[in-house]
Formats: structure tokens, C-alpha cells, sequence
């Protein structure tokens, strides 16, 4: 897990798949940001406010064996809505045999309280699929 | 011959049931399984949400296998997955639904959430056959007594604070009794061999009860008497159930007089208590009525009274979308339309 710091905006990358080659390199659904961000001559703070509102965010990618468990997956998990909405912004999308995740909190702790939550229920979901899928 | 299987979590119990109805009507629901894992916390202390829902999830799996394997069914055979959608704990709650979604989704059958209430209910009226009863629910997380008119269970008197087990629990803590297999069951023993009659508040309010007051003067009495030698733990264990029993059989006998009702139907875990049966029931008899009660396998939280009233739920053609497979911590019992009855 690195922390990045040089925006002035921590940014936790759990995702396996994309390694973080430097401090201003982010992964956000596989695409690479622009680094010109960091060259405009506006002060960092505005743009990070208008492209994250919360200024704490965690982006997850999760592979399924199939893309027909990952929509399931999907499905299952959007259902909860989180309880502190003006704190907490999650949002879920089934990308082929991905599950994609991106957490926008208010503070540090608001963060780790949520992912912790969903990681419970994502494993739920994991779980009964290892033991309870039928082969279609 | 459909058949309906149940998750039901909404406290400490997490329960899974498969149920079967014969749609010819001819003959009595079949209880195929019905699961149940208690979790039991050490004497004195009760349980939270998030070890609970803890508790669902490491065992949810587990039982689930054991009652389809005891039912003898596969995913195939299951017609419809009922869990409950409320009242009670949230997380615990939500761990279960995320279990139920899931298998919804993977074996691509409808979901009903079901009233927690309602399911004490209908698998109360299945299982004794009871008529048209008046019903005193009383658990650790509700105390209602309910009548049915028009389509819905209406409340006819509740607590206005806490629940009657509820009440209980926390005194069983206060004591240390152990919560093996429940804090109830060893206040209930402890009765048994209580030969003083302490005198305690008697808090009726017209059709309604509390029972905070009660807790509060008790727990007083203990710290004080206790020690002393003036009064022992059974003594106190027999004075609080003869205070709040009697004040539940007046208040469903007020329900009785009121809608002219002669049955009476116990359920939910204090229905076990076997005092209360006997209070309700000489109450009952002078009134030329009848009690119902079921054993702890139905009186208990579990998950076949979920499969029960959701089955009821979906053969009138009743689903619940998925996104609206959410839980609720509060859900009154007179919300739910019931289509399954005249």
C-alpha cells in the first residue's frame, strides 16, 4: 500500500493488477491519469476538489472466475446503501469478470470503517459462491 | 408442492428451515430441516451487533449445508428464499441478506423478506393449528400482543420500552446466570425453587406495558439485598416473572374481552417459559378458552418460520424486487398486507 502525499490527497491502491510506478501515477478504472494535472498552474487543492469531492478515496479491483459471478456480485453488494451518505460515497460496477470499486470518504477513518464493512460482505459473497454455485 | 427455504439472523440466533406446502391444501405444511446456531455470550454480558453478525457469517454457510442435506434438497428443488427483512440488529441482519441475494442470484430464484413478527406468528397458527387467535409475541426484542382484522396483524398492546426478555437478560446479567443455552431458561430454573414473594411496581398502562421501571427497581434490590442475605437470587427470579407474567395475562385477557376471542397463541422465545403457560392458561380456563404454545424448536428464533411466511407470502403471488431486498431495524408488524387470509 503506498501513500501519496504529493497532492496533498492520500490514495490507498489495494488492486494487485496495477502497481504503482510513482507518487503521481493513480490507477482509476485502469486508465492512467494525466500527469499535466501537476503542471497546470493552478494550486493542486482546486483541482483535487473539483475532481474528488471528499478527498480520501480507495479503488479496488476484484477478479471473479467469470463475469456471470462478477455481475452477481455486483447486484448483491448495491443493494446496501452505505448509512453515512454525506460522509461515504461507494460505488460498485461489474467490468467482464471484474468487480470494481471506488470509495470516496470524508476522513481517513470514515474510509478504512467503510472498506472494512464491505470487505465482510464481499467475502460473504465470495464464500457462498465457492460453496453453493451450480454449474450452469 | 412448493418449497421455500428460510434465513432468518435478526439477533443471536442465525437459523436456516426448508419448508414444503402442498398447494392441494390437503394436507399439513412439512418441515423438511430447521437449523439453528446459538451464539452465546459469557455470563454477564450480552450480545452487540458486530460480534454477531461475526457469529452469522462464520456459521451461516455451515448450517445452511446442514439443513439442505437433512432436507434432502438441492437448489433446484427450492422454489423461493425467504429471510427476514426486519426488525431487529442491522448488521446482523444485512450478513444474512447479502447470504440470500447471492444465492438468489446463482440458482436464479425469486426472494420474499419477511416480517421476523409475522413469521412467529404463522408458524405458531401452522404448527398448533389455532384458528383465529389472539397472539402475545413475546421476545427479547419484542413484546406485542396482536390481533388479526382485515388483512393485516394489529397491535393491540406492546411495551413502550423495553421487551419482556429483554428485561429478563439484563437481570440474568446482573446476577451472573450463564447465557447457556439461554439467559431466560436459567432465570426460569432459578424460579422454580424461589419461595419468597418480593413485592416489585406493576406496570400496566391500559392496553400497554413497561418494564424499565421494573428492571431499574430490581436491579436496585439486588445490589442492596443481595449482599445482605435478605433476599436470595431465586427469590428475585420468582418475584420478577410472577410480576411480569401477570402483567402480560392481563393485558392479553384485555385483548380477549375486547375482540371476543377465545384462543390464545404464545410465541417467540419467552413463550417457552413454561410459568407463563401456566399463568395464561388458568386464565384462559376461566374463561372457558384455550392456550397455544409451541416447543423451542418454533418458539425460538429460526429459520422455518421465515420459509413458513414467506411461502404463505409468495403462493398469493407476492416477491420482493432486489432492490428492495434491504434490511430494516423497524418494521411493524401491521405493515405487512396479508394476502394469504380472509
Amino acid at each position: 500500500m503506498k501513500m501519496d502525499n504529493a497532492l496533498g490527497k492520500k490514495k490507498y491502491d489495494l488492486t494487485a493488477a496495477t502497481a504503482h510506478t510513482g507518487p503521481l501515477e493513480v490507477s482509476h478504472r485502469g486508465r492512467r491519469r494525466k500527469k499535466t494535472r501537476v503542471r497546470l498552474s493552478l494550486p493542486t487543492n482546486c483541482i483535487q476538489l473539483t475532481r474528488m469531492s471528499f478527498g480520501h478515496s480507495l479503488h479496488l479491483e476484484i477478479p471473479f472466475p467469470t463475469p456471470r459471478l462478477a455481475s452477481i456480485a455486483q447486484k448483491t453488494l448495491s443493494v446496501d446503501k452505505e448509512l453515512k451518505v454525506d460522509q461515504v460515497k461507494r460505488i460498485l460496477t461489474a467490468n467482464g469478470d471484474k468487480l470494481i470499486v471506488d470509495f470516496e470518504c470524508t476522513s481517513v477513518k470514515m474510509l478504512r470503517v467503510s472498506a472494512t464493512s464491505f470487505f465482510e460482505m464481499l467475502t460473504m459473497v465470495t464464500s457462498t459462491m465457492e460453496q453453493f454455485d451450480v454449474d450452469e | 408442492m412448493p418449497i421455500a427455504l428460510g434465513l432468518e439472523g435478526s439477533a443471536n440466533k442465525l437459523g436456516i428451515g426448508i419448508i414444503q406446502h402442498d398447494d392441494t391444501g390437503k394436507s399439513p405444511a412439512k418441515v423438511l430441516s430447521n437449523i439453528r446456531d446459538t451464539y452465546i455470550t459469557p455470563p454477564g454480558q450480552g450480545f452487540l451487533p458486530r460480534d454477531t453478525a461475526q457469529h452469522h457469517r462464520d456459521c451461516i454457510l455451515q448450517v445452511l449445508r446442514k439443513a439442505m442435506k437433512e432436507a434432502n434438497v438441492t437448489p433446484k428443488d427450492i422454489d423461493v428464499i425467504c429471510f427476514t427483512k426486519g426488525p431487529g440488529m442491522g448488521a446482523p441482519l444485512t450478513s444474512v441478506a447479502v447470504v440470500a441475494r447471492t444465492l438468489a442470484l446463482m440458482w436464479n430464484k425469486p426472494m420474499v423478506g419477511v416480517n421476523h413478527c409475522i413469521g412467529h406468528i404463522e408458524m405458531g397458527r401452522e404448527i398448533t393449528g389455532a384458528g383465529n387467535p389472539i397472539v402475545l409475541y413475546v421476545s427479547g426484542g419484542n413484546t406485542q400482543v396482536i390481533a388479526y382484522s382485515q388483512n393485516r396483524y394489529r397491535i393491540f398492546g406492546e411495551t413502550l420500552d423495553i421487551a419482556i426478555g429483554n428485561c429478563l437478560d439484563r437481570f440474568a446479567r446482573i446476577l451472573g446466570l450463564s447465557n447457556d443455552p439461554s439467559p431466560g431458561h436459567n432465570i426460569e430454573q432459578y424460579a422454580k425453587r424461589g419461595k419468597n414473594y418480593v413485592p416489585l411496581p406493576y406496570t400496566v398502562k391500559g392496553m400497554d406495558v413497561s418494564f424499565s421501571g421494573i428492571l431499574s427497581h430490581i436491579e436496585s434490590l439486588a445490589e442492596e439485598q443481595l449482599k445482605a442475605g435478605t433476599v436470595t437470587p431465586e427469590d428475585l427470579c420468582y418475584s420478577l416473572q410472577e410480576t411480569l407474567f401477570a402483567m402480560l395475562v392481563e393485558i392479553t385477557e384485555r385483548a380477549m374481552a375486547h375482540v371476543g376471542s377465545q384462543e390464545v397463541l404464545l410465541v417467540g422465545g419467552v413463550a417457552c417459559n413454561e410459568k407463563l403457560q401456566e399463568m395464561m392458561g388458568q386464565m384462559a380456563e376461566q374463561r372457558g378458552g384455550k392456550v397455544f404454545a409451541t416447543d423451542e424448536r418454533f418458539c425460538i428464533d429460526n429459520g422455518i418460520m421465515i420459509a413458513q411466511a414467506g411461502l404463505l407470502a409468495y403462493s398469493t403471488g407476492y416477491e420482493t424486487p432486489l432492490e428492495k431486498t434491504t434490511c430494516t431495524q423497524r418494521f411493524r408488524t401491521d405493515e405487512v398486507y396479508v394476502a394469504w387470509r380472509e
